[in-house]
């Protein structure tokens, strides 16, 4: 590497240590060229730095806002940040996790100079982090503390200049609340996980950023041309082929529009992310609200037709959106999982009302006292904020109701055909989720996405105007996963491992570079003869990822040498599960009991709804644990996979532990 | 000095009603000018307030009478009658910062690198931010059919809204 121009990193790691109010930095090349960036990094410290035994709330614990070599470039849908730690909302494991943003902070990282910041120890007083490129300091935020996450971002903004971007908890974080988000802007967060929480046990209210300087490039100009070219192919919608429209009557009251919910998103039809202005709010009639809403924001709303058809109507919903963000709730837990289940409690006159007052989903009002009780730990709220596997327990509540919407790991359904009742999933595509659900710390997306929500989004069962017959789909899936057995509706349990290994590493790939999780990886196209994404340029949709690394960063490296990169992350990342927490097949299998029930969805090739085999099943693990090069007894990664990965010296320790060959 | 009549500009409009506030456009820009991805180094910004705030750009409107140009002790900045715009002569600018005082859009800057105004110039004809901006709030104005070097918009079916309307006022 040392003759050639190398580009992508910003170069340094910024070491923040609460405990000594001490800061210094560290080369982030040696890290990058191994581990990509972002969660690759964050994997390798946590392999170093956080021993067995550590919990999320220790000064032990590491917090990594990390970014990649993508990030801040041209390259579209590139601004996001993935954040990891071990994570509070995690159950029964709090073991290392990550969650993404977006918005325009990681971006702002990068220009000054750093591809991740690593903050361990914790603070006596309350404090934030004011980073402006070389100059870095720990400021007192005694006055901050408190503050919901508009109001913080708001004094920074107005103490350090307008172009200053800042992550942010509210009083659930500083709570220690286990559903706690890590907030920028208006409708940006590092939602699951419970990440806040990390935050507010380290006193660190803040991270405010401006960085003035530049990123390299290994070859700019073919970079730039690179980007363009596949930009284009993006400007298709998300994962999904129809374009929403703008609704004219929202666009005339509210200003609806079209918005970025991340810096170069490159495909603004996207429909989960919608901007309004000076919305009138319900609870609060004296106030006007402003901002983006993204997918899960929009379910306070209530969703006509779906399970989720509360009748609390936009503007409230609106709000609703804009008050939990503010308190730093994670909109994902409270509207797919707890206010879900607490309905269903309800329904089974288990749970009367919340401490005297009402409890009915309809009310705007009933909402706004939840959040409050879970952000404060008021009443009930001292529990419901341990989020709601927790809090079933604690309460002796309805601990029987909650598999009906939590899939496993403390985690609320997400694309698992089962869990959430508005992913429109079916059977077979689900095995790949329940797949990836077995080997995740949380809810699998930034992989689920890519299989399960990209095939089915691409259907024509949900989109009938521009989606693809299922053999279509199937053809394009050959040439991504080697069989059309892959993506056909009728081909069962016949090559499902093969895709949860691959998105796995794609997973790895976005929340390394950092690449957006709904737009990555291009697959199926309308643009191209065979259905096959391709940019203009030639380049094939899968190889994106790929194609910009190289550009960016100047490794010359191939595909394959570039895939191992993401493997390399994964196995470390199952390593340091395996060391902290004895990760093994039998809790991988924990997942089991949830995919035995009947789908939420038929598969019309199929007209009956389907559960899991478990037996069919046990054959799918032995196959993808063999494909990952892990033992299909313990689920451990084997000494010889690690050393080809070269991770010798993870062999070593494992080895020295009992827990390797 | 500016009583030189000129062919009619050719310049870069912003649709702030269309704009998602990426910022696809600025990066591209400082790529395309500097080899780098940058904010402080691109010739258009936008300023985005958060959470929920307002939005603008600041870009190049090559002014018929352009007060840069006008301020320049050292005449640096020359319209360019091929290209139809104002361009900084980089070997003649001396940094003074005269030009960005005279601005009135903020469109000018001293590159924080090479200390010099930098400013618009249409990429020599490629304009990276109209081509690259995905929601087709950047288009090029004032564009004659026989200015060569413009390219089309990869991809896209019909001209933008606006490059037709400028094209048509041109005429």
């Amino acid at each position: 590497m040392t003759n050639k121009k190398m580009g992508g990193w910003a170069g340094k790691i910024l070491r923040v240590d609460l405990s000594s109010g001490k800061t210094w930095t560290e080369s982030s090349i040696e890290y990058g060229q191994k581990y990509i960036g972002g969660r690759g990094i964050a994997a390798r410290i946590a392999w170093d730095e956080i021993p067995p035994g550590t919990g999320p709330f220790d000064p032990e614990n590491r917090l990594v806002f990390g970014v990649g070599p993508l990030t801040g470039t041209s390259a579209p849908n590139s601004a996001r940040t993935t954040v990891c730690s071990l994570s509070p909302q995690a159950y029964p494991y709090e073991w290392f996790s990550y969650s993404s943003v977006g918005g325009y902070w990681g971006p702002m990282l990068k220009y000054a100079g750093y591809d991740a910041v690593v903050v361990e120890g914790k603070s006596a007083q309350p404090v934030y982090l004011w980073i402006h490129d070389d100059n870095v300091e720990l400021r007192d935020a005694r006055d901050l503390w408190g503050q919901g996450t508009f109001a913080t971002q708001q004094h920074l903004t107005r103490k350090h200049g307008s172009d200053v971007r800042v992550l942010t908890i509210g009083p659930a974080g500083e709570n220690q609340c286990r559903v706690a988000i890590i907030a920028t802007g208006a409708g940006s967060a590092a939602g699951q996980g419970g990440f806040g929480a990390v935050m507010g046990a380290k006193r660190l209210k803040a991270v405010a950023v401006r960085g003035t300087q530049g990123i390299p490039l290994a070859h700019p100009e073919a970079f730039s041309n690179c980007t363009l070219s596949i930009t284009k192919e993006l400007q298709a919608t998300m994962g999904c082929p129809e374009k929403p429209e703008l609704d004219p009557h929202k666009v005339r009251d509210f200003g609806q529009r079209h918005v970025a919910c991340s810096q170069h998103c490159a495909s603004p039809a996207c429909w989960v992310s919608h901007s309004y202005s000076k919305v009138p709010g319900v609870l609060h009639p004296e106030r006007e609200y402003s901002g983006t809403i993204v997918c899960e924001s929009v379910i306070f709303g209530g969703v006509p037709e779906t399970f989720y058809d509360w009748k609390v109507g936009f503007q409230a919903g609106f709000e609703l959106a804009q008050i939990s963000q503010d308190y730093g709730i994670n909109h994902w837990e409270l509207g797919i999982g707890m206010g879900p289940w607490l309905r269903k409690c309800h329904q089974e006159g288990l749970l009367k009302d919340l401490d005297g007052e009402p409890f009915d989903l309809n009310a705007p009002r009933c909402w706004d006292t939840l959040f409050r009780k879970v952000a404060y730990r008021e009443g009930i709220g001292e529990a419901l904020a341990e989020g709601t596997v927790r809090a079933a327990k604690i309460l002796g509540l309805g601990e029987e109701l909650v598999p009906e919407f939590y899939t496993a790991w403390g985690f609320a359904g997400h694309w698992d055909g089962h869990g959430d009742k508005i992913n429109v999933v079916i059977f077979p595509y689900w095995l790949v989720t329940a797949l990836q659900w077995a080997m995740s710390t949380r809810d699998p997306m930034s992989s689920g996405h890519g299989y399960a929500q990209n095939i089915m989004n691409w259907s024509l069962m949900r989109s009938p105007r521009e989606g693809l017959d299922w053999e279509t789909l199937a053809d394009v899936g050959a040439k991504v996963y080697g069989t059309r057995q892959a993506v056909h509706p009728a081909s069962g349990y016949e090559a499902k491992a093969y895709p949860a290994v691959w998105h796995g590493h794609r997973s790895v790939m976005k929340d390394s570079l950092t690449l957006c999780d709904q737009i990555y990886p291009r697959i199926f196209s309308n643009k191209t003869a065979d259905h096959f994404a391709r940019a203009a340029n030639g380049l094939e949709g899968p190889s994106f990822e790929y194609h910009m690394f190289r550009l960016a960063t100047g490794m010359e490296i191939s595909k394959g040498e570039f895939e191992q990169m993401a493997e390399r992350v994964f196995n470390l990342e199952r390593a340091v599960q395996v060391r902290n927490w004895d990760r093994s097949r039998d809790v991988d299998e924990q997942v089991i009991p949830h995919f035995d029930q009947i789908e939420n969805w038929v598969n019309p090739f199929l007209g009956q709804g389907m559960g899991l085999d478990r037996e069919r099943f046990a054959k799918l693990l032995d196959e993808y644990y063999t494909l990952r090069g892990w033992d299909p007894e313990t689920g451990r990664p084997t000494r010889a996979r690690l050393e080809e990965l070269a991770l010798s010296d993870v062999a070593d320790e494992l080895a020295e532990r009992g827990l390797a060959e | 000095m500016s009583e030189t009549v000129h062919a009619k500009p050719v310049r870069i409009h912003w649709d702030k009603n269309k704009c998602t506030t990426c910022m696809s456009c600025v990066v591209v820009c400082a790529e395309r000018h500097t080899g780098m991805s940058a904010l402080s180094r691109s010739r258009i910004q936008i300023r985005v307030d958060l959470p929920g705030g307002d939005y603008t750009a600041e870009y190049c409107r090559q002014c018929k009478n352009a007060p840069c140009a006008a301020a320049c002790p050292e005449e640096a900045i020359q319209f360019d009658e091929r290209l139809r715009t104002w361009l900084v002569d980089e070997d003649v600018c001396t940094g003074c910062g005269q030009c960005i005082e005279a601005c009135p859009f903020n469109a000018i800057q001293l590159d924080p690198t090479t200390g010099l105004a930098a400013k618009c110039d249409l990429c020599l004809g490629a304009t990276r931010c109209v081509e690259i901006c995905p929601a087709n709030a950047l288009v090029v104005k004032g564009l004659a059919l026989s200015l060569p070097v413009l390219s089309v918009v990869e991809g896209s079916k019909e001209p933008a809204e606006g490059q037709t309307e400028g094209a048509g006022n041109d005429k």
